[in-house]
């Protein structure tokens, strides 16, 4: 049908509106820290066949291969078999899931007993059962890491809300009164999805919906394919690498080969790391997002909608059986890691591209923080999502003690950790001086967070990177610092690998400091004025000052 | 259904009533013969796996008129590994240890059966666990019950008790990934009954709570790929001497042919040997062993291990305990027992005063 261009301004702000309604609801709804304070949690709108039409600005990583969650779904339960109150869920990572602990629901919209769409959301789950509470940093296969769903169609009326798949999921987490509750954020939140999509199907008519998504994943397309034109053809390479994968010392190398070819841009992964026998293995979904999340920032502004059009320029491959594209039942809960990687090599694969579009590395790391506590009443388990200092670009500093760019997580405030726990409490959290790059623009800093433990038997885990592998700086900027962390018991401080667990006592203190940014840009050419603004804040020392700004010394 | 049908469903219920109402008056006559009174038993689980310390479990048994007690007060606490046993498995071993020497086989074990005994059993402990404990090796401590009960019960009915057998579930799993595919194989090995005011105990036969059987040699041969047996046999003077001697436990050897196995176990009686009865002596306890490049590594009753190509395994499960002193044992019976191999001549001169001549008879 033809669409009114006022009609279709008209809609295809009423369906981004209400995606981003449906984020809204998701955070407000939920239960635990994780997705109610952090916001590790993202909902979008599909159309009938599936693709992404618009999504609420959360977790880029959850966010970019639904489409891939959602056709293994269909192709067991075709769409038109579902009945109102069915609904697809499935958190296997090796049929387009990404790892356990991200559930992804899809609630089929019916409008005059017709599909028009589907709500859409997933969100990160304190504990799904596995080898441990929260985290299982051991895991050497997926059958420790937590209950599998695969993709599956369950129904609401029958199976949920005290039916039997309730009740299955239920007896297999460890804290069910948080994440059932989390799971009904996600039903909450696709219901009102449905609802307004259903509103606009009503003023509208379901045509001129169904027409306004089309045409909104067209937009986004041309809009990158326009944008993929401006860089000249050819293959760019980039790398970088994983720390080890937390059995011994060897760097997981992850590399890049980004080919362009008029409007389409190809990317490949050859000759990266093998799969590894721990948790370090990124599902080839988490691969797309990753890789996909990078070239949209670079190539495209802010303002062209993250759809499925967005993705057709693009052909992102990776070797079977490598990090990258691992062979079931490889362990993958710390996927973020090599996620990461693969963002930082596009980007570096970019920068010989587009050198004033890009940015320099970061902390770019996950660093999933685990601290759970098992009493006569039941597990109590807190798990927490660090960041740190982002890459400069060549325009503007890069951002202090954030979440890294593919997760968006908040930082949970520890007024709500103070009420939530009493097994911990948080005794530091500062931004840690002198962690950033150097450079004419400088990284963002890292931070410290420090706990008291304030019970016995208190059991930790802990998967980050960038421990020992410092993000690199751009054109001349210096490198950020790595990592670390340790736990400081009886006056001794006992150094706490990137990726491991042990127990603690009451007394002890556990403190974690992130990396800081990349700098972009030789440090000679930073302005002065920049210098002694970070000096008076206490960003930088007088020491890093002589050492790396010396055009600013006395 | 056949049956519905053809007598009509309500005589199917009343038959079931009848039948269950049958069980009761059978079980409530037997207790009633019995003298009143209160009569204690205790048996316990090696370890936890994690510490030394042995896990107690007790029980008193008060018989009185029809019907029966079983107190657990004074068993262990609660334990952080899967050894705890949830309330109906202990239930569940009470009733079999209480059945097997009270009744005949006869009398149909159902609902019925089970409504003269009162259990008590504390609230968190071994034998009654709060969750989230784990529980997969509940069989250990419900093995327990079933020796600490069988040994309360001696005091009330000296001859209708046995010794106690090996009583022990020995679950060897051995497992091979080879990337991408798990093979996983899961033997329940037994080992010897207790010898019983009759008999000599059985040989190399699965726990009396368990009843499964083992898994034949060539139809391992056939599934697997990763791992061969090389030997299962009868262990030798294993059973407890006695008037009645106690079962032999079996040795069973097992070759790793391929890489990327691991062996799982989960057993006791590694420590605490069954004990034997009126004069009867101790079964020998199990062991485990891998014999890799010469050199032999012990492994506990609960524990895991990885294993390499070329690493010999070998499970030796325990005997069962004998019954009354071995000196009144029938001279004629030693005999046999000399030349079928089941004890050796010294272990048959030292018990038994045996002056026969050794000859491998089979």
């Amino acid at each position: 049908m033809s669409l009114d261009p006022v009609d279709y301004a008209v809609i295809s702000q009423g369906i981004i509106a209400a995606a981003r309604e449906m984020g809204a609801k998701l955070i407000r709804s939920a239960y635990s820290t994780i997705v109610r304070e952090a916001q590790d949690a993202s909902a979008a709108l599909l159309d009938r066949d599936g693709n992404v039409v618009a999504q609420a600005e959360l977790i880029p990583m959850q966010l970019g291969p639904m489409k891939m969650t959602f056709v293994p779904c269909a192709e067991t339960h075709p769409v038109d078999s579902l009945e109102p109150g069915d609904f697809y869920i499935t958190n296997d990572p090796f049929n387009g899931g990404q790892h356990l602990p991200d559930v992804f629901i899809f609630s089929p919209v019916f409008f005059e007993g017709r599909i028009i769409g589907f709500g859409a959301s997933v969100a990160h789950h304190l504990d799904l059962g596995g080898g441990a509470p929260g985290l299982n940093a051991d895991a050497s296969d997926i059958y420790q890491e937590g209950l599998q769903i695969p993709p599956s169609c369950y129904n609401m009326e029958r199976d949920w809300n005290g039916g039997r798949f309730e009740r299955l999921v239920a007896a297999n987490i460890r804290v069910p009164q948080l994440t059932i509750g989390d799971f009904n954020a996600q039903f909450a939140a696709n219901a009102i999805g449905g609802l307004r999509l259903r509103e606009l199907a009503t003023k509208f008519g379901p045509d001129a919906v169904t027409a306004t998504m089309a045409e909104l994943l067209d937009y986004s397309e041309r809009r990158v394919r326009a944008s993929i034109a401006t860089i000249p053809d050819g293959t760019y390479e980039g790398e970088d690498a994983v720390d080890d994968d937390g059995t011994d010392d060897r760097p997981l190398p992850v590399k890049a080969q980004v080919t362009v070819e008029g409007d389409r841009l190809d990317i490949s992964f050859d000759g990266t790391a093998p799969q590894v026998a721990r948790n370090l293995n990124c599902p080839f979904s988490s691969t797309v997002s990753a890789a996909l999340a990078c070239v949209k920032s670079v190539l495209t502004s802010a303002d062209v909608p993250f759809n499925e059009g967005v993705k057709r320029p693009f052909n992102i491959t990776a070797p079977y059986g490598s990090l990258l594209n691992p062979k079931p039942p490889a362990p993958v809960r710390a996927r973020m890691e090599p996620a990461y990687r693969v963002f930082n090599a596009v980007m570096k694969a970019l920068a010989t591209a587009a050198p004033d579009r890009v940015i320099a590395c970061g902390f770019d790391t996950t660093a999933v923080f685990a601290l759970s506590h098992l009493t006569s009443s039941g597990y109590r388990v807190y798990v927490e999502i660090f960041g740190g200092g982002y890459g400069a670009s060549l325009e503007a500093d890069g951002c202090d003690a954030i979440d890294s760019p593919l997760s968006n997580c908040s930082n949970t405030p520890v007024e709500a950790l103070d009420m939530e726990y009493d097994y911990f409490r948080v005794i530091d959290y500062t931004l840690l001086s002198d962690s950033a790059g150097a450079g004419r623009c400088r990284g963002g800093l890292g931070f410290t967070r420090a706990y008291e433990i304030t019970r016995d038997d208190v059991i930790f885990a802990i998967y980050a990177d960038r421990f020992r592998i410092a993000p690199a700086g751009l054109f001349g900027g210096g490198d950020g610092t790595p990592g670390s962390c340790h736990v400081l018991r009886d006056g001794e401080a006992i150094p706490v690998n990137s990726k491991a667990g042990m127990t603690l006592r009451k007394g002890d203190i556990l403190a974690i400091h992130t990396g800081g940014g990349g700098g972009y840009g030789a440090p000679g050419d930073r302005p002065l004025e920049a210098i002694r603004h970070d000096l008076a804040e206490g960003l930088v020392t007088l020491e890093r000052v002589a050492m790396d700004y010396p055009h600013a010394s006395p | 259904m056949n049956l519905a049908t053809r007598y009509g469903a309500d005589r199917i219920g009343e038959a079931m009533t009848e039948l269950i109402a049958y069980s009761e008056r059978r079980m409530k006559k037997e207790i009633a013969a019995l003298p009143d009174g209160t009569w204690h038993g205790e048996d316990a689980v090696d370890d936890d796996g994690i510490h030394d310390e042995p896990l107690p479990v007790r029980v008193a048994i008060t018989i009185d008129g029809d019907r029966i007690e079983a107190d657990f007060a004074g068993t262990a606490g609660e334990v952080t590994r899967n050894l705890n046993s949830p309330l109906s498995s202990t239930a569940s071993a009470t009733y079999a240890a209480i059945k097997a020497t009270l009744t005949s086989p006869d009398i149909p074990f159902n609902h019925g059966m089970t409504q003269p005994v009162t259990l008590r059993v504390p609230y968190p402990s071994l034998l009654n666990p709060q969750p989230p404990a784990p529980v997969h090796a509940r069989m250990e401590a419900c093995y327990r019950v079933y020796n600490a009960v069988m040994k309360a019960l001696a005091g009330a009915v000296p001859e209708r008790v046995a010794a106690c057998g090996y009583d022990t579930t020995t679950a060897l799993t051995m497992t091979r990934f080879d990337g991408q595919h798990y093979q996983v194989v899961t033997e329940v090995l037994g080992g010897g009954y207790g010898a019983s005011a009759n008999s000599d105990g059985e040989s190399a036969l699965a726990s009396p709570l368990a009843n499964c059987t083992n898994t034949p040699v060539e139809a391992l041969d056939l599934d697997y790929s990763f791992f061969r047996l090389h030997a299962w046999t009868l262990r030798a003077d294993s059973g407890g001497a006695g008037r009645h001697r106690g079962g032999l436990g079996y040795e069973r050897v097992y070759e790793v042919l391929e890489p990327g196995s691991t062996l799982t176990l989960y057993a006791d009686r590694f420590r605490l040997a069954p004990a034997g009865l009126f004069g009867g002596h101790e079964g020998k306890r199990a062991s485990c062993r891998v014999e890799r490049n010469g050199r032999v590594i012990d492994v506990a009753s609960k524990a895991m291990m990885p294993l390499e190509v070329g690493d010999i395994v070998t499970i030796r499960t325990g005997g069962g305990a004998g019954y009354g002193v071995p000196g009144e044992r029938d001279p004629k019976l030693v005999d046999d027992d000399v030349r079928e191999g089941y004890v050796s001549a010294m272990s048959a001169r030292r018990h038994h005063a045996w002056h026969g001549v050794a000859v491998q008879g089979r």
